[in-house]
């Protein structure tokens, strides 16, 4: 039988989304000792399951949805965490960055963000809840659609857009404490006063 | 679309996901609407600047993707526990034929039931340790009770020469099985029991009949009986081993 094997179908469909695949491992496992073993048990299951692969579809949605099962499945079972569901209250901050940025009389969609380096975002988003970063990842870093996102998170795309959407406002409540404290920003009066309050007295310890 | 409709929606309309109308009638609001427009615009920053900082390249490290193609070759090796044949599974019909004999050789697009011979037929040569040593039959039952999700009854066999050695957990395709094995006068003789409905009509032995397969040297016999699977791994013939089970 000179057919073309089933790995080599499998192969040559799912090894071209390998550096997304370990980049999300990475993200996920935060080491590379064990994003490697989840990269590789997730290939592995993917393979025997392949049959379940429905052709056409998104194989790159596919391969994440394993891995990120896999991952609930063995690194976080090791590691005796649970899933994690977090009531997050989040005011707007987009409303403070604006009106921060108006007070300052700078361009509030350019200026403030340019000051903030990559190394403060990738920081902020490690600290963000897990089933946030995941959205926000797989949304942002990895542009699949919400349709995708709830196929491979396993849950309804309403929940999704929630998900991101409460996601990338604790990021942005992060970077907005976090430019106040730097001085990129003049804090400006929120509703309850709690997250200017808040800079100020980190701001007074840093000093 | 109002403000409050555009705010509530911002992050669907930057990620995409909205059909050309809507995309219009966000347009439309935006040419108006200076405030919702700086949101939009910041939004939008925020979003290249996530984007920007996190999508820095991940390469794979050499040696991960020697060792993954190394793990899907050991997958598909046939003495291990192979996925030949799996693909099979799928989509073709049911043969609700009994085959006697089905020759290995000429086939092309094997029905599923052949595949789940297949399957039996890899058990049994791997001969793999027992996970639990016992000749009763409540003995080995007791033991699966936690382990698969159904309940294991043992067949009958109607000859005393046939002696329970033990059982452990395998599977058949993606399913649990209990994988039992006799000894029949120095003859191993594998059982597989596994539960048809968890199988889809187009592998699940029908109850009543014998689907018999020849593989490799092998018999296998696959039946229901009272809403159990079997599947019946020897290497008897037929007749010999239609001797000794109440079917």
């Amino acid at each position: 039988m000179s057919r073309i094997s089933q790995r080599e179908v499998f192969e040559g469909d799912a090894l071209p989304h390998l550096d997304a695949l370990y980049g999300m491992a990475l993200r996920l496992t935060g080491n590379e000792a064990d994003a490697q073993d989840l990269v590789q048990d997730s290939l592995v299951k993917a393979f025997r399951f392949f049959h379940r692969f429905q052709p056409g579809s998104n194989i790159k949605a596919w391969l994440f949805k394993v891995l990120v099962n896999t991952f609930y499945n063995t690194v976080r079972k090791r590691r005796n965490i649970s899933r994690l569901h977090t009531e997050v209250e989040t005011t707007g901050h987009i409303e403070l960055f604006l009106a921060s940025a108006t007070t300052a009389g700078r361009d509030a969609e350019s200026g403030i963000l340019d000051r903030l380096a990559a190394e403060e975002i990738r920081a902020a988003m490690e600290q963000l809840p897990e089933e946030f970063r995941l959205a926000v990842i797989l949304c942002d870093v990895h542009d699949f659609s919400y349709k995708e996102i709830a196929e491979i998170l396993g849950c309804p795309v309403g929940t999704v857009m929630s998900r991101l959407h409460r996601g990338r406002r604790l990021l942005q409540k992060a970077l907005y404490d976090y430019a106040v404290e730097q001085g990129y920003l003049q804090p400006v009066r929120s509703d309850d006063g709690t997250t200017d309050l808040d800079a100020y007295r980190r701001r007074k310890e840093g000093n | 679309m109002d403000c409050r409709e555009v705010q509530g929606f911002l992050h669907a309309y930057l990620d995409g996901e909205f059909d050309e109308a809507e995309r219009v009638a966000v347009a439309t609001h935006l040419r108006t609407c200076e405030e919702c427009g700086r949101r939009v615009k910041f939004e939008e920053a925020f979003r290249q600047k996530v984007r920007g900082s996190l999508q820095h390249e991940t390469r794979t490290p050499p040696q991960l993707r020697a060792r993954v193609r190394e793990a899907l070759a050991e997958v598909e090796r046939p003495e291990s526990w192979a996925i030949r044949g799996l693909r099979w599974l799928i989509p073709a019909a049911a043969a609700a034929t009994i085959v006697v004999g089905a020759a290995i050789s000429q086939r092309r697009e094997p029905p599923p039931k052949e595949a789940l011979a297949e399957y039996s037929v890899q058990w049994h040569r791997r001969n793999l340790p027992l996970d639990v040593l016992a000749s009763s039959p409540d003995a080995v039952r007791g033991f699966f009770t936690d382990k698969v999700p159904f309940a294991v009854r043992p067949p009958v066999f109607k000859r005393k020469q046939v002696r329970l050695v033990g059982g452990r957990l395998a599977n058949l395709r993606e399913h649990d099985a209990a994988y039992l094995t006799y000894r029949v006068n120095g003859r191993r003789v594998s059982v597989f029991i596994f539960d048809p409905s968890a199988l889809g009509s187009a592998q699940a032995p029908r109850e009543h009949g014998i689907h018999w397969h020849r593989l490799r040297g092998y018999n296998v016999a696959l039946f229901s009986s009272r809403g159990t699977g079997y599947a019946v791994a020897t290497d008897m013939e037929p007749e010999q081993l239609g001797r000794l089970v109440s079917w």
